[in-house]
């Protein structure tokens, strides 16, 4: 769409946080959300994330897209993959 | 003699402790000022790229998420240390945690909804307390803007504001809890 990429990441972390927040509420409300798992993941994220942002203030553009579009690719081509069986 | 030269040093010593107490109490006050003229300073370059009502909602979003990052860290501490009982010993959850979600909890025996609340003197279930203070961070950005939007009678984004909330609110009531009949 032609936005700059830093700008582009920044506003896909913030749509994701508020769906997400939507999302935990009705996982919490099952009452089976396992504790163990749900949060040193959440744990990770938060860390991966400050670790990210701290990171992308100086990373060089050209370099994030392609990893970026690595990132997109890899994680397109493991949905195909599980999609069709293999 | 020996009693005046005492009480002299003591004297002495008092003022040496009290004037390295001023200097400390001095420095201290002085980084605090310029720690705060450096950070009213960055305030205002920031407000020349961005809104002050994304300023806001970052200031409120990490507060909250600071807050409960160390939150979310101790009761997870306490329930893997054993110090906090689990609800499912963790034997019996690595066993059942294939199940779906609906076995898994009539297995346990944990309601749906706002049940999970009468279960949080358990390890397991006070991790609960952490994620929902989390998840319900965002209502509370939103709703600091709220104000902002409307004092500044930017009622288009107020409106999309306040449905955001009542997504929100309406996710973390447990009406939209979906059960599975069979």
């Amino acid at each position: 769409m032609g936005a700059p990429l830093k700008v582009s990441i920044g506003t896909s972390s913030f749509l994701l946080s508020i769906v997400d927040s939507a999302a935990a509420w009705v996982y919490l409300q099952h009452g089976a959300m396992l504790a163990i798992i749900a949060v040193p993941s959440m744990l990770g994220m938060m860390l991966g994330s400050a670790i990210g942002v701290g990171l992308l203030t100086r990373a060089n553009v050209a370099i994030l897209r392609k990893v970026v579009i690595g990132l997109l690719f890899l994680a397109g081509a493991r949905a195909l993959l599980k999609g069709l069986g293999i | 003699m020996q009693e005046f030269r005492n009480e002299d040093g003591e004297k002495a010593a008092a003022g040496g402790l009290g004037g390295a107490w001023k200097r400390i109490s001095t420095t201290l006050r002085a980084r605090a000022r310029l720690r705060r003229q450096q950070k009213a300073r960055i305030r205002s370059q920031r407000l020349k790229y961005i809104t002050r009502e994304q300023l806001v909602y970052a200031d409120v979003l990490e507060i909250g998420v600071t807050i409960g990052r160390y939150f979310l860290a101790s009761t997870f501490i306490l329930y893997v240390s054993g110090i906090t009982a689990p609800k499912v010993p963790l034997s019996e959850l690595t066993a059942n945690w294939s199940l779906p979600a609906e076995q898994y909890s009539n297995l346990v025996g944990i309601g749906t909804g706002w049940d999970w609340i009468k279960l949080i003197q358990y390890g397991d279930y006070m991790n609960f307390l952490g994620i929902a203070f989390l998840a319900g961070i965002t209502v509370v950005c939103y709703m600091r803007l709220l104000p902002i939007s409307l004092r500044s009678k930017d009622f288009a984004f107020g409106t999309i504001v306040l449905l955001e909330i009542l997504v929100l609110v309406l996710a973390a009531s447990g009406l939209l809890v979906i059960s599975h009949s069979h």
